[in-house]
């Protein structure tokens, strides 16, 4: 065995090149190892694809039994072929030389504890994306809530600032005597009353009751609103004064 | 074909008109009383320029446009008998952005017109009268033609 061992160094005799290649310790455990590694691989392939598509707790523990069981039946074969591994060919195969290898149990265990990891890493980030996810629409829920009451009142000249509700909202332009010109949203079906009342507080600060409103001419009915008096985007309604309206008279 | 021309720019001209337009004015389709939508004739209101004498009044205007909109100009008209130098007894406008054959172009908008003819109230031309009363007054006897423009302005008061 020993002249087997130094052969590679003797390259002036092929025959014993040849021989070293059918050696059983070389042959064998290789194979064996890589049957059993395979196994384990596609047991981790399965496992990974699982708790990718769900990552819940269950099939944690599921997998876990499953690479304990397997473990253990590999070790239960190393004792029983302890005794006559080389008589019965078709038994040379399959146990081999697994004694010899703790290295490997060992690995499978690292193996194992980085499987679990994994799965515990997956959970985790499944568990960190939904939390995520809930707080991101908890904190859209409250900026709407806070943001709604002052859309809902005036924006003064933004023009194109689109807000999504549901409930269809206009602009107008309101325009002063003096020919000045204020842009104004409000929901289509609100009454012009409020939006006189936005105008007055806001803009004029003077009392909601010295204006008129007036589009094409016509006085509006101040219970009345966009959408009843089918005004378009950008509409302009005149601001009339009523003070100045007497004055003249 | 010219008759889709007019109506489609008097379209155009009253959405421009909705969406800006000088304060106090008016100018809209006139509408019959089915509520359809006349766009060849539109019922205007143009206010007295404030500062002068015709300040406080709201004088209606209809504008008839023709089929050959805009290529021709449209006919305004003031109701019959309003007093102006410029207007004929009929009511219809004289003025030079009006004609044909002087300073009409196809350009020119609603927007335009109207306040053409508000600047022309407190600065006729007396090269070219279109009636006898207001420009004989407003030649001969301007204290005289003053209390008349501003009767009238009294007779057209603010829409209600």
């Amino acid at each position: 065995m020993s002249s087997l061992k130094t052969s590679p160094k003797r390259k002036a005799a092929p025959e014993f090149k040849l021989e070293p290649l059918f050696d059983y310790s070389r042959v064998t455990p290789t194979t064996t190892l890589e049957d059993s590694d395979d196994e384990e691989l596609q047991i981790i392939d399965k496992i990974e694809i699982k708790s990718r598509r769900r990552p819940i707790s269950k099939p944690l523990q599921v997998i876990q039994s499953n690479i304990g069981r397997a473990v253990g039946t590999t070790v239960n074969k190393n004792v029983e072929d302890d005794d006559d591994w080389l008589t019965p060919p078709k038994r040379v195969t399959v146990p081999a030389v697994r004694p010899a290898d703790p290295h490997i149990i060992q690995l499978r265990q690292r193996k194992e504890e980085m499987l679990k990891m994994s799965i515990l890493l997956t959970v985790e980030a499944a568990q960190a994306e939904a939390t995520a996810k809930r707080e991101a629409e908890e904190r859209r829920a409250k900026l709407e809530a806070e943001q709604r009451p002052v859309i809902s009142k005036v924006v003064e000249n933004s023009g194109g600032g689109v807000t999504s509700s549901p409930r269809e909202k206009i602009t107008l332009q309101l325009q002063e005597q003096g020919g000045k010109i204020h842009i104004v949203k409000i929901y289509i079906d609100d009454t012009f009353e409020k939006l006189l009342a936005i105008f007055s507080e806001k803009i004029a600060k003077r009392s909601s009751t010295e204006f008129n409103l007036r589009f094409d001419g016509k006085t509006i009915d101040l219970q009345k609103t966009p959408k009843e008096l089918e005004l378009e985007d950008e509409d302009m309604i005149e601001i009339h004064s009523k003070s100045t309206q007497a004055r003249k008279k | 074909m010219s008759g889709g021309i007019a109506r489609g720019r008097l379209a155009e001209e009253r959405k421009a008109w909705r969406k800006n337009h000088p304060h106090g004015f008016v100018a809209r389709p006139d509408s019959g009383p089915d509520g359809s939508m006349n766009l060849m004739v539109w019922q205007c209101t143009l206010p007295g320029k404030t500062g002068t004498d015709w300040e406080g009044g709201f004088f209606p205007l209809a504008i008839h446009f023709s089929e050959d909109y805009p290529s021709k100009p449209p006919k305004c008209k003031f109701p019959a008998g309003f007093f102006h130098p410029n207007v004929y007894p009929s009511g219809t406008v004289c003025l030079s952005i009006l004609n044909e054959d002087s300073g009409w172009r196809p350009a020119i908008t609603v927007k335009q017109i109207l306040v053409g003819i508000q600047e022309l109230l407190d600065q006729p031309n007396p090269a070219d009268p279109a009636q006898t009363e207001a420009y004989q007054l407003f030649i001969q006897d301007p204290e005289e033609y003053k209390r008349r423009v501003k009767l009238q302005a009294k007779n057209y008061p603010p829409p209600v």
